[in-house]
């Protein structure tokens, strides 16, 4: 019986670990021209991945070249990006009690919808 | 004594071209935000500070172009701020461009502009004040500032406007305050209390009209050849008789 117990334990947090590892990761897209858009139907999530085989990255240096605008302001403020080029995928994690790329508001937390706007503005060159 | 008025000719002609006509720019303007007046800030109108507490300052809702920016006011924070007053110094609306750069992205600094000198509006639970028309507001929108950010707004003619730079949170930057017009050239403007002028447009090329500094060098110049000229006049006179 207590065996049972100990393994019904397992498998419960085996099975919660796998939820929230399911709930950390959001998706993202990028458009054709290589605008990051990130799931902004939810709350912000801490991980967004994105499919990026449209482009046909052969290696994980022509992907951070591709997007250098982005890993270069965004460099020590709280989002990074992580290639799996086998999968063709691309994470953004984010750090969003220590990002600096949209400012503190006096009440409120950052939301992927601001995030987004300042995806924007990179990728239009305004930053 | 001829060779000396011809070098005095020389150098009266080098100085009207140093002078461009009217004074330099006071452009890049550099601040390390860290309350000191920049060096190449002239104006004796700058002001820096701290806002404590649940208060904050608007920005644009996105990033505003010519005439300006609608204000969204969730309340940024700006526990460092500082401000430039300057003047559009022409006789006619101007489209400037204000653009900061800096070596180094720090973590988060914020900046907006408006026409006027009026106080800065901040944000409070239960008011949500936003610089409206007929001010013109500006700003790139809800972003930290990075390395390089720019936006527009229009200043009416001979009128002033405010540059407000602020750290939200994290590290402040050192950063270069440029302000261009509509065709990326320096925009004309100057302290508070410049003078303004007329473009005269010919041909559909503008015109600049000269400055009392231009007139006053053109005068020294004539005088100088007017000098030369009498001198030459006696000279001969004293040779004939």
């Amino acid at each position: 019986m207590n065996n049972f117990i100990k393994l019904f334990a397992f498998v419960c947090m085996i099975f919660s670990v796998s939820m929230v590892n399911a709930q950390a990761s959001k998706t993202a897209t990028v458009a054709p021209d290589g605008l990051i858009v990130l799931d902004a139907s939810t709350d912000l999530a801490s991980e967004y991945v994105a499919n990026i085989s449209r482009f046909n990255f052969a290696s994980f240096q022509e992907a951070s070249t591709y997007f250098d605008k982005y890993i270069s302001k965004t460099a020590g403020r709280g989002m990074s990006f992580f290639f799996d080029i086998p999968n063709q995928k691309m994470i953004i994690y984010i750090d969003a009690a220590n990002q600096g790329l949209v400012p503190r508001k006096a009440s409120g937390q950052v939301t992927a919808a601001e995030l987004n706007f300042f995806l924007n503005e990179v990728h239009k060159g305004r930053i | 004594m001829k060779k000396l008025a011809i070098l005095f000719c020389f150098f009266s002609a080098g100085t009207l071209f140093a002078a461009g006509g009217g004074g330099g720019s006071i452009f890049p303007i550099r601040t390390s935000m860290n309350g000191q007046k920049p060096a190449a800030y002239t104006c004796d109108t700058f002001k820096s500070g701290a806002f404590t507490g649940q208060t904050g300052v608007p920005l644009t809702t996105g990033a505003s172009a010519c005439p300006g920016g609608a204000c969204t006011n969730p309340g940024y924070f700006a526990p460092y701020w500082e401000t430039y007053q300057f003047k559009n110094t022409l006789l006619q609306p101007q489209c400037i461009t204000i653009s900061w750069t800096a070596q180094t992205a720090a973590t988060c600094n914020i900046s907006f502009a408006y026409t006027g000198t009026g106080p800065i509006l901040l944000w409070t639970p239960t008011a949500a004040p936003c610089y409206g028309p007929p001010i013109n507001m500006g700003s790139p929108g809800a972003v930290c500032m990075g390395t390089n950010v720019r936006y527009s707004l229009t200043i009416p003619e001979c009128s002033p406007f405010t540059v407000f730079l602020a750290n939200n949170n994290g590290s402040r930057n050192t950063y270069d305050l440029n302000i261009f017009n509509d065709k990326g050239d320096p925009a004309a403007i100057g302290c508070l209390g410049a003078e303004c002028k007329k473009l005269i447009t010919i041909g559909g090329t503008p015109v600049p009209t000269m400055t009392q500094w231009g007139l006053f060098i053109f005068g020294l110049v004539l005088l100088t050849f007017a000098s030369v000229a009498i001198y030459n006049f006696a000279q001969r006179a004293s040779v004939k008789e």
